[in-house]
């Protein structure tokens, strides 16, 4: 959950803030009216979604390995919980 | 009733969440619901030619043309050259038994687990990233990933009797397809 979920927020927030305060506001490539590009993003389109892509790999990968790993390991899925009046 | 839940095993951290159990449990049922009416509509409109005149649904151009260049092109391209039928195929049908398994709240954990792998397709296909990386596909994706964590099935659904089921008791891994 914790790798996924890194590879995601790197893949949005991390790299979006980084692009957003030294390249361009817009991860694709920002043109005016006559179609001239007036602003090309620093970190490329396909790097962030790669890492995104890896990240949800990961997710669906571990909820896999959740259902097929030997048993031994099973638990409440979201955690312990405790009734508190 | 306020339920309290352990999250020292998230970065070890010694903190607490506090639920009301009532707002959580309302809460994860609308989302089921809203999550559901919304793939099961995408999926049985799909199917609209069968009552109207509309064409028959296919992806094949989408397969084809609108993923080029994305990460997910390498499969897309490829189904669509090759195997556009059985996309044409799964994907009314999936959205359609997807919603309605969220609709009625039975093996919710297996249809989100397929929503959100098709949500992961539609968001890196469609690349439209012009307004940013975090856009309503990844929204959406993010909410049956929400419904697998929360167990959300068990609200309201059908899960919470399945789970009681002799063949769960027996199986208990088999709580990892239901709510």
């Amino acid at each position: 959950m914790l790798v996924g979920g890194a590879l995601v927020v790197v893949g949005t927030v991390v790299l979006g803030l980084i692009e957003t305060f030294v390249g361009n506001p817009s991860p694709v490539p920002v043109t005016n009216e006559a179609g001239d590009v007036i602003a090309s993003p620093t970190i490329p389109v396909e790097i962030r979604a790669t890492l995104i892509a890896l990240g949800l790999l990961v997710w669906g990968l571990y909820g896999v390995y959740k259902l097929a790993a030997p048993s031994g390991g099973e638990s409440t899925p979201t955690g312990t919980a405790a009734t508190t009046e | 009733m306020a339920t309290s839940v352990d999250t020292r095993t998230v970065l070890g951290a010694d903190v607490s969440l506090e639920l009301s159990g009532t707002w959580a449990g309302y809460w994860v049922a609308m989302l089921r619901l809203l999550t559901g009416w919304w793939f099961f509509h995408a999926g049985i409109t799909k199917y609209a030619n069968l009552w109207t005149s509309a064409e028959p649904f296919t992806a094949t151009g989408w397969l084809t043309g609108a993923t080029q260049g994305t990460v997910v092109a390498p499969i897309t391209v490829w189904f669509g050259n090759n195997a556009a039928w059985f996309v044409n195929f799964t994907i009314p049908l999936g959205e359609t038994l997807i919603g309605l398994a969220l609709l009625l709240g039975v093996l919710v954990r297996f249809a989100a687990f397929w929503g959100a792998f098709l949500m992961t397709f539609f968001y890196l296909g469609n690349a439209g990233f012009a307004h940013g990386f975090v856009n309503g596909d990844l929204m959406g994706l993010l909410l049956f990933v929400t419904l697998i964590v929360l167990g959300a099935g068990r609200v309201m659904g059908l899960d919470q009797y399945v789970e009681n089921w002799g063949l769960v008791q027996d199986h208990p891994r088999l709580k990892y397809l239901l709510g």
